[in-house]
């Protein structure tokens, strides 16, 4: 499949590269089935400071995920044992792209995705029929229609399960048995109906935790899985190096030919993370807005300001245009937030335009954008 | 280490190492630099000393507490221990505010300098504290730093100028580890029992060279380091013309530094001093005091930001205690590891906090996987936090589900606390407290926290102990609430 044209191709694809590098230059030892040794999964994800010649070119391997290494490692043991790997956290930290990443470089594929909604049944999580060839021939492994879970366990690769949490509890709970057994059964095949899962086969959840719509997990099923936390960054710089990182694969992927400018992302890195924590550099309160003001919404402002200025201005980041975009981010539930929002730009924003002037000032005199 | 120093750097890096100071079993003084309390220092002194066979050996330690080495050697005394040295400023010879200074200097089971003096005890050769008397010490130090840092509880033991520079930050982040502690037992504690002690002496020798390197001289100057080791140096200089064989036991930083201020003699053997002999002070010696304490495995340990030297000493005892019983050491600290794990487990379900044994298993086999990934020959304190936190918290980590996590950092700061010989030297309010606590019959020898529940108008004996309890709370001790 060509994914130049997609809209966002899957990891393995964007890094098909690095990871047949990796995967040509491995010689360490392998769990059955994974397509990379852990040491190699961690370099895919973590990146490597020396690049790796392969195929007669120099190959750099990016570091993909920011601010937590241990936590990355801690991962790649979990997937390599018993448990399952549940990354939980606040909306917007990362965990889906963790969970490709891992999935991509151990699996080789990050699709094998069940996406968990209110409205998730056990069929599409474990199986369903083509009731055709159902009716017309009884029935067969043909006639079954494998979902993900199954794949997992037949081709002993990982299984990703989104928003877990959100799935009705009793849906949840039929992983149960797969997780502890790890074993499926088919009662409609009969003695061929036994599904043992291969080696390589493990599941990936992520559950967001300040949400609506979000269930309890039973304590039986988180019994059976490795908890990670995945927390918000806390450091601005890295925040900064995440959003700068992450624009620039944007731009390049949608051809946008123009360069991340770093003081424009400090400003918003600053901003975000501000608000975020609740207290200015100054070690001055600050009053939280109610909205969760995670690093991808940063980035999706930052993004979003950046494609104004080269469709309709002259390249160069507007600060008034990045203003009403943190508007549409901010004031997403509450009113309230809109004011808080406002009540830091008067206090923060005006004394750090004043002191450094410049594109503070700007930034500050973009203020009349907060309505 | 071998990694880090290959290629072109090592011959420019072996300039690092000053003269006279390599392991050299057959020379009249033999260096042997140690970070406190570390049990893989204390491991390759003990082999450092049956292959040497010393006729005397010199510790860095103040020398006004020489005559309390045989009370912390005596049998009955049981670490952790610390001595505490006190100074009043009647003379305001520090400064003008004319202050009273002290400080402590700890010594636990896994202490090389406490190892070295049980060697000394049990083959009943001479063994001397070589450093200036404290007080000395606060004089040549400028205000507010080393010894004299405000704000902070005052240690004898000065490890952070091995792990506080620019150097240690990049060392960190080539090596792929979070912090200097980490780096320190993956290269040092764990790899570190498994190569010859000449080896080792080696490469501790490089990297506390180069850690000086990295430390400005004016730094060593105001810290009073360099006075000390002018003093030491002159120490070592005398007891090598006296003894053939002399073990020096030293802070690693500071092996550079003495092997600067010494070379050989061309008359005769032994060394002689090249700087400027330390004049000391006249004082009064009523100013000057040092006692014999029991301490505690909390108060030493450096994340409660006593800055004592190693983190988590409970865990470090424990790799210790097995390292003395014999354990092989590929084996020390998987086994230490169980302990702990199994431990916290056991204590968790106590408190009524759901962590299986599963979880121990889960969260052991996931200590060794990382080991693995990581490079490292075994899983170390690092291992057991990473694995505790991913097996043993259930849902987001939060105040509320990390009671598991909490339950291990206690045991691994360690609860213990040490217990002096009967006929040591106390202050006379130290003794005063010991007897009545005997009396009332209270348990002292562990940090954790115990309940009393005291009938003060049925019993009178209950009535004195209120009291008793009621006097350490006014002297704000912290023993009571």
């Amino acid at each position: 499949m060509d994914y130049k044209t997609e809209l966002k191709p899957p990891v393995e694809a964007r890094y098909r590269e690095e990871l047949e590098a990796l995967q040509a230059l491995d010689t360490d030892r392998k769990p059955l089935n994974w397509k990379l040794s852990p040491k190699a999964v961690r370099t895919f994800i973590l990146g490597s400071r020396e690049p790796l010649f392969w195929n007669g070119r120099e190959i750099r391997i990016r570091k993909k995920y920011l601010g937590n290494d241990a936590l990355v490692e801690r991962c790649i043991i979990t997937l390599a044992g018993s448990r399952g790997l549940m990354l939980v956290g606040e909306p917007g930290t990362a965990k889906t792209m963790l969970s490709e990443l891992l999935s991509a470089a151990i699996s080789g594929t990050s699709m094998n995705t069940i996406q968990g909604t209110a409205g998730t049944t056990e069929d599409m999580i474990k199986y369903s029929w083509n009731y055709a060839l159902l009716l017309a021939k009884g029935p067969s492994r043909e006639a079954l229609v494998p979902s993900p879970l199954y794949v997992g366990m037949e081709q002993g690769i990982l299984t990703r399960f989104e928003e877990i949490t959100r799935t009705p509890a009793e849906i949840q709970d039929s992983l149960i048995s797969v997780l502890s057994d790890k074993v499926l059964n088919v009662p409609e095949l009969g003695e061929e109906g036994l599904l043992f899962a291969k080696a390589g086969f493990n599941v990936i959840g992520t559950a967001n935790t300040r949400d609506k719509g979000v269930n309890e997990m039973s304590s039986a099923l988180k019994r059976r899985f490795n908890f990670e936390t995945v927390m918000p960054v806390r450091d601005v710089t890295l925040e900064k190096q995440i959003i700068l990182n992450e624009v620039e694969e944007l731009a390049r992927e949608n051809q946008i030919e123009m360069e991340p400018d770093e003081d424009v992302a400090e400003i918003l890195a600053s901003t975000y993370h501000e608000l975020r924590e609740g207290v200015s550099s100054m070690g001055h309160r600050i009053d939280r807005p109610s909205v969760v003001m995670s690093t991808a919404e940063a980035v999706s402002v930052y993004y979003q300001t950046m494609l104004t200025a080269y469709y309709y201005g002259d390249s160069r980041m507007d600060m008034g245009c990045l203003v009403q975009n943190l508007v549409g981010a901010v004031q997403k539930e509450n009113g309230d937030d809109l004011e808080k929002l406002r009540g830091y730009f008067e206090t923060v924003i005006r004394d750090k335009g004043g002191k450094e002037g410049g594109l503070w000032s700007s930034y500050y005199a973009a203020r009349k954008y907060l309505r | 280490m071998e990694q880090l120093l290959c290629g072109q750097e090592i011959p420019e890096i072996e300039n690092v190492i000053a003269p006279g100071t390599e392991y050299d079993l057959t020379g009249g003084v033999l260096y042997f630099p140690v970070r406190h309390h570390s049990p893989v220092c204390s491991f390759h002194l003990q082999k450092a000393i049956k292959a040497y066979r010393p006729d005397c050996i010199l510790i860095e330690g103040p020398e006004n507490a020489q005559h309390l080495i045989p009370v912390l050697t005596h049998e009955e005394t049981q670490p952790p221990l610390a001595l505490y040295y006190a100074y009043q400023d009647k003379t305001g010879l520090i400064s003008e505010k004319k202050e009273d200074y002290k400080c402590y200097y700890p010594f636990l089971d896994c202490s090389p300098e406490l190892t070295a003096l049980k060697e000394v005890d049990r083959k009943g050769i001479p063994a001397r504290f070589i450093d200036l008397p404290y007080m000395e010490i606060l004089a040549g130090t400028a205000r507010n730093k080393g010894i004299r840092k405000e704000g902070e509880k005052q240690t004898y033991n000065d490890d952070y100028l091995l792990s506080r520079s620019r150097y240690f930050e990049l060392l960190c982040e080539r090596t792929g580890v979070r912090e200097f502690e980490e780096f320190w037992e993956k290269y040092f504690e764990i790899q570190g029992l498994s190569v010859d002690t000449s080896v080792f002496v080696h490469q501790m020798l490089l990297y506390c060279g180069l850690s000086r390197l990295y430390t400005p001289r004016e730094e060593l100057a105001e810290d009073g380091c360099l006075l000390r080791e002018r003093y030491m140096a002159e120490q070592i200089a005398g007891a090598s013309g006296e003894y053939s064989r002399v073990l020096v036991v030293t802070g690693g930083f500071h092996t550079w530094g003495l092997g600067q201020l010494l070379e050989k003699r061309e008359d005769g053997p032994g060394l002689r001093f090249k700087g400027t002999p330390v004049r000391l002070h006249k004082i009064d010696p009523a100013l000057q005091s040092v006692y014999p304490m029991a301490y505690s495995m909390e108060a030493a340990d450096a994340l409660n930001g006593y800055a004592s030297g190693m983190q988590s000493p409970g865990f470090y005892h424990q790799v210790w205690k097995r390292l003395e019983a014999g354990l092989e050491p590929e084996e020390v600290y998987e086994d230490t590891l169980l302990h702990f794990l199994a431990s916290a487990g056991k204590q968790a379900r106590g408190k009524e906090e759901s962590v299986s044994a599963y979880d121990e298993i889960c969260a052991f086999s996931m200590a060794k996987g990382l080991a693995a990934l990581r490079g490292k020959k075994s899983p170390g304190i690092y291992e057991l936090r990473d694995s505790a936190l991913s097996s043993f918290v259930k849902g987001e980590y939060s105040i509320s589900t990390d009671g598991a996590l909490r339950i291990l950092a206690e045991l691994t700061t360690g609860t213990q606390t040490g217990k002096l010989c009967a006929d040591a030297m106390r202050p006379p309010l130290l003794a005063d407290f010991e007897k009545q606590c005997g009396q009332f019959g209270l348990k002292i020898h562990s940090t954790a926290e115990q309940q009393l529940t005291l009938e003060i108008f049925a019993k009178e004996k209950h009535l004195r102990l209120s009291r008793f309890l009621y006097q350490t709370k006014f002297l704000g001790c912290g023993f009571a609430r």
